[in-house]
């Protein structure tokens, strides 16, 4: 039985928490750069898919224009490195394939995690859930389920938070592993609770 | 494919570069014009661009025609800038998700496929094609009518919207499509709308509830009832079970039932 398909709370413009990073930040801040790089390297990767190889090019305005925005980040040798490696596998692949490059855009969104740049991390774990091809990769799907419900937690949006981690639930059952289902439960009880949704009772015996 | 654009005049000249053959471009003057350039003619996909018309980026004329017509895919142009930052995401947050970025993601080619690629253009297409061996049997403007509401169906609110634009009575055009063995014009508009609420749920993240209002079915009940009568199944199942030929197919076989059973 598929999952299923995530849903924002209203769909809107794909990676628009890092335009909004970008209009929050002054100008001399390295932060715009940083997340006008990342916001170019996941449209790239969005656009590569349905548009072909030869967005892959390096002489393709895009691809161009997003190493170019990727080698202007100053002073963040880490997140330089973390994009150049998307672009680089990108770049690498004859045709789009999504799957070879997911694992690379997980270690970019641990960075972004790891920094407390929760919404822009949960954006990156989002993007990984929309393209990761379960059957093949469960662990790298099951993973990104659970984090961005716990970045969709941390930014208060509860319900999304919840469908995450019941997405998580149903894959980690699918694949039989039961420390995961307990996981991804206990997860979406946390959840359900700061909701006021559970359908639990409390046991006081 | 037919696009309407409302963008600066370095926009339309990349424009006017991705686009050939056959498809066609309606250049809007200003955003009075593009209100009746949308209700005028059949337009698949509308460009727009927020410095358009304006010394300082805005998402408000944009903002007003979406919300007028909310059928029509709609694709940002713009380049990135600090100036437009406010607007993309004003407008981002409202539900629009195609930003093609000047300098970036207008190259020929790419500025091309994007505007193919919108919900509806190529499904409309398709069933126009099926359907043209039929329209041969009909008057020119009612095929033109019914070419329309295919590629605009929220611009038609009933048949004589459609009977309107054909330039012929409400009784002429259902005898019309009764002679040339076509569903029933209140078919064609239901069809219409269908197929492109459809590509909508296909192509994008727009909840079943959305689709309809921005349809203009009056409940997402009426547009499962609707989406019943041409597949047979609920909305999310016909998003989750039928492929995009295959529901082209069987709006085909509700549009020529004549032709379906004695074939």
């Amino acid at each position: 039985m598929p999952i299923r398909r995530p849903r924002t709370p209203k769909p809107s413009l794909r990676h628009i928490v890092f335009l909004e990073t970008m209009a929050q930040t002054s100008a001399t801040s390295p932060l715009p750069s940083g997340a006008h790089a990342t916001f170019l390297t996941l449209r790239l990767l969005d656009h590569w898919i349905p548009l072909g190889a030869a967005l892959a090019s390096p002489d393709a305005p895009a691809h161009r224009a997003t190493r170019l925005a990727v080698n202007a980040i100053a002073g963040d040798v880490e997140l330089r490195r973390a994009l150049g490696a998307v672009i680089d596998a990108i770049a690498a692949l004859r045709e789009p394939d999504a799957q070879p490059v997911l694992p690379l855009l997980r270690a970019l969104a641990m960075l972004l995690e790891d920094r407390g740049l929760t919404a822009q991390a949960g954006d990156v774990h989002e993007t990984i859930t929309r393209l990761v091809d379960s059957a093949t990769q469960p662990d790298l799907a099951f993973e990104s389920l659970m984090h961005r419900g716990h970045c969709l937690r941390q930014t208060g949006e509860f319900e999304w938070a919840e469908q995450a981690f019941g997405n998580a639930s149903v894959l980690a059952t699918r694949e039989r592993d039961t420390v995961r289902v307990e996981a991804a439960r206990a997860a979406r009880a946390e959840v359900q609770l700061l909701l006021g949704t559970s359908q639990a009772t409390p046991s006081f015996a | 494919m037919i696009i309407a654009t409302c963008v600066e005049s370095q926009k339309l000249v990349r424009l006017r570069d991705a686009l050939v053959e056959p498809h066609r471009l309606h250049v809007a003057l200003d955003w009075d014009h593009a209100d009746s350039i949308m209700r005028r003619q059949p337009v698949d996909v509308l460009v727009v661009d927020p410095t358009f018309g304006t010394e300082v980026p805005d998402a408000d004329r944009i903002l007003a025609l979406r919300a007028e017509f909310r059928s029509v895919p709609m694709v940002v142009y713009s380049h990135l800038e600090a100036s437009t930052l406010g607007p993309l995401i004003a407008l981002g947050r409202d539900g629009i998700e195609q930003l093609v970025l000047e300098g970036i993601d207008d190259d020929a080619w790419q500025l091309r496929r994007v505007l193919e690629t919108q919900p509806g253009v190529a499904l409309a297409e398709k069933l126009i094609a099926l359907l043209r061996p039929t329209f041969k049997h009909l008057p020119a403007d009612v095929a033109r009518a019914i070419e329309r509401v295919i590629h605009t169906p929220a611009a038609f609110r009933g048949v004589p919207d459609l009977a309107a634009a054909a330039n012929v009575s409400r009784r002429t055009i259902y005898r019309e499509c009764e002679r040339a063995q076509l569903a029933s014009p209140r078919e064609i508009i239901a069809a219409a709308r269908v197929l492109r609420a459809y590509a909508f749920l296909q192509e994008s993240d727009h909840a079943i509830e959305e689709v309809a209002a921005n349809l203009g079915f009056s409940s997402p009940h009426h547009l499962t009832k609707t989406v019943r009568w041409a597949c047979g199944m609920t909305t999310a199942r016909a998003r989750d079970r039928i492929g995009p030929d295959e529901f082209v197919e069987l709006l085909v076989a509700k549009l020529l039932p004549l032709r379906t059973s004695t074939s």
